[in-house]
């Protein structure tokens, strides 16, 4: 009886520090006190080449401005929206955020993001300097959640050595690509008859995000839709959806993209594949390796209509109840700022998001960029809807089993369609 | 007196136990609480939590990906504890021999456990992928032109996992073996040389025997250690090919961290304590009994 009670006791005691913990640990952001200086915190999810660009554009933002003050954190990204949701439940949250489109939605519906638009017109931010498309991905109810930075799209690369010897690149130094699917697909026939059995006609990441990126560019072609108009049902397993999955199907039977390809961006490095679809973030990496001579291209249209895949990043104002609205005018003069000198942004091959960026001469001198920068007027973004995390993930998944060979195209469409549905109804 | 005094030195005791208490208490037991409170509401960081009653652990039950998760570790423990345990003798018999040079064979073979999981999986990543790997360039070179997916084949993924565990974990049961073999008398075995038992039948009659208890414990730890398998497949094969090697624990972080359905991601975690618990109590059966035989 007598340990009991000391166990009690110390049950008691514990009480007592957890609620010593919950009450008031402060938040990350401070309004400087005595100075006129507005501190902020800003987090986002970069790694490698990119946290390096946007940690360069924080100083050089640091540095012009008296006012505001930036404090850059990276966070990993496998654990990065984790810790902004668990940020904003504890108050701990930071000022402003990077959040991908894709999420915003379920952001959004969880109560973690705010609406912009008192802010940003407080902060005269003014949503037609950026690019229509882009801004749109942002957006719920016609309210806008994200400043986007940029977009960060599907695209092709494609040897210039390789296809020369292939016969398929003209006088400029572009690909000759015949109308359609079947001129991609003969394209990719005569790179595979010129080379030995070590080159890859199309080298792409045989499972994860490539199979389901490559699958909704050659959909959106076709016109095709992710979900029904109020994304409560699975629209996607139809006559346009199988087409698309049975041509990629088609790609991998014919030898012309080999099955399970665990890191084509390193095939495509290598000097090693013909054609290669890959992230517009590979751009920067790429022309790294001199003894590689490409040319960046927007991913092929093969269908009816001009499409590709994309996200982008956009900054978020994730809920802060200590955060004053002076603190999110100056988070929004930031975000703006950033977005208007993203120049440095597009060096990791990134497509800016205002305009007035992508027509500078800066950004026109920048090899390779331009080349491609068009899509940003087609990307076909990801439905908003607040399971697509979720989703994304299962298509990933499944389109992953199909380029293996483990299910046909049909199967696979039927699987999706119900386990979506189920996503969507739980 | 005396019992004023005992108390005392109770007191004293619950004092030096305190702060592994509090931090037990914090750590452990209030989220294993916590996560039985979860499993039975619509969960979600940042929303308000609806109590749903048993509707998270229906959603489980008739959720296919669970079904798959759940018999994917169970292939896991029957294929990784035989093999670890195996291995793990054989290779503490060979470092306990009279040869020389045990000593860096021993640190050689326990090395691997102390690299992180990421560097582990780089490096058998490296050995395993297709086209450019280790294991297919050698293989080329030597003429098989066949290629063969270690990574992206459901079978073979297997493999690698268990052939990139077995490296990096082996050496700690070797260890444990190790000790075992350490207290088995000598004179045993000089007793056996006497009687003219060759080699093998002083294994059979001697060492199994003696090493009884500690190949329950080895069998125990190895079983409730390859039921929590998360990482090595996370990193070498994504849980791939598509949901083929994705293991318990994955799906459930998966679900929980990704998807964000905290509440059936902690029914599923219940399901996985639960076979947990089944076999540390199991454990507890086996050793209580074994001291009683010693008495």
């Amino acid at each position: 009886m007598r340990n009991v009670s000391v166990f009690t006791l110390m049950l008691l005691s514990l009480l007592f520090l957890v609620a010593g913990c919950s009450s008031d640990a402060g938040s990350g952001s401070t309004s400087g006190g005595e100075s006129n200086t507005t501190k902020l915190t800003f987090w986002a999810p970069f790694s490698g080449g990119d946290a390096d660009f946007m940690k360069a554009m924080v100083d050089d933002f640091n540095e012009q401005h008296e006012d505001i003050e930036v404090d850059y954190l990276t966070v990993t990204f496998d654990e990065y929206y984790t810790k902004l949701r668990t940020s904003v439940t504890s108050n701990q949250a930071p000022d402003i955020a990077i959040a991908h489109s894709s999420r915003i939605a379920e952001l959004q519906s969880a109560n973690l993001i705010e609406s912009l638009d008192s802010p940003a017109s407080k902060a005269n931010l003014d949503w037609s300097t950026y690019n229509e498309n882009v801004v749109n991905s942002a957006m719920v109810d016609n309210q806008h959640y994200g400043v986007p930075l940029d977009t960060h799209a599907e695209i092709m690369f494609v040897n210039k050595m390789l296809l020369d010897k292939a016969g398929v690149l003209n006088e400029e130094g572009l690909p000759v690509l015949g109308e359609g699917a079947e001129g991609f697909t003969e394209f990719l026939t005569q790179i595979k008859k010129s080379s030995g059995k070590e080159i890859f006609p199309l080298s792409s990441t045989s499972a994860g995000n490539q199979p389901r990126w490559i699958w909704w560019s050659l959909y959106s072609q076709l016109g095709g839709e992710l979900l029904n108009e109020d994304g409560t049902k699975a629209a996607f397993n139809n006559e346009k959806g199988l087409q698309a999955l049975e041509y990629m199907g088609g790609l991998i039977d014919q030898g012309l993209w080999p099955k399970n390809i665990q890191d084509g961006g390193e095939l495509f490095l290598a000097n090693r594949a013909g054609a290669h679809f890959n992230g517009v973030w590979m751009t920067g990496a790429i022309e790294q390796n001199e003894a590689l001579d490409f040319v960046a291209l927007p991913f092929p249209q093969l269908f009816d209509e001009p499409a590709t895949w994309g996200d982008s990043h956009t900054f978020a104002l994730p809920v802060n109840e200590k955060q004053t609205e002076e603190e999110k005018v100056a988070a929004l003069k930031f975000a703006d700022w950033i977005a208007e000198h993203a120049i440095t942004w597009a060096e990791a091959g990134h497509i800016p998001s205002k305009t007035a960026v992508i027509e500078s001469k800066e950004f026109q001198a920048l090899p390779y960029r331009k080349d491609y920068a068009e899509i940003i007027d087609y990307v076909s973004f990801m439905p908003p809807s607040k399971d697509m995390t979720a989703i994304n993930d299962l298509l990933g998944d499944q389109l992953s089993v199909f380029t293996n060979g483990g299910t046909s195209a049909q199967e696979t469409l039927d699987i999706l369609e119900k386990e979506v549905n189920k996503i969507i109804a739980n | 007196m005396k019992k004023w005094i005992g108390k005392s030195e109770n007191l004293a005791a619950y004092l030096f136990l305190a702060p592994f208490l509090i931090i037990y208490a914090l750590f452990m037991v209030y989220p294993i609480i916590r996560g039985f409170f979860i499993s039975f509401h619509t969960y979600q960081v940042g929303v308000e939590p609806i109590f749903t009653g048993l509707e998270n652990y229906k959603t489980m039950i008739e959720d296919a990906y669970f079904w798959e998760a759940l018999g994917n570790t169970l292939y896991f423990v029957v294929i990784s504890t035989p093999v670890l345990i195996a291995i793990g003798l054989l290779m503490a018999l060979l470092v306990n021999s009279k040869l020389k040079g045990t000593t860096f064979v021993r640190a050689t073979f326990f090395l691997p456990f102390i690299l992180s999981i990421s560097v582990m999986a780089s490096v058998w990543v490296f050995i395993f992928q297709p086209y450019t790997g280790l294991l297919t360039s050698i293989l080329l070179s030597i003429g098989v032109e066949q290629d063969i997916f270690w990574l992206t084949d459901d079978v073979l993924a297997w493999m690698a996992i268990l052939v990139a565990t077995v490296w990096w974990t082996v050496g700690f049961n070797m260890i444990l073996f190790l000790a075992g073999l350490q207290e088995i008398p000598r004179e045993q075995y000089e007793a056996a040389e006497i009687d003219g038992a060759g080699p093998f039948r002083t294994f059979i009659s001697i060492t199994l025997p003696s090493l009884k208890s500690i190949i329950v414990l080895i069998v125990i730890l190895q079983t409730i250690n390859s039921f929590k398998l998360f990482g090595q497949p996370y990193l070498m094969t994504g849980g791939g090919p598509g949901t083929s090697t994705r293991p318990l624990v994955q799906y459930i972080y998966e679900k929980g961290f990704i998807e964000q359905q905290m509440g059936v991601a902690s029914s599923m975690s219940y399901v996985l304590f639960f076979i947990t618990i089944i076999f540390a109590f199991l454990q507890f059966k086996f050793f209580s009994r074994r001291n009683e035989e010693d008495k």
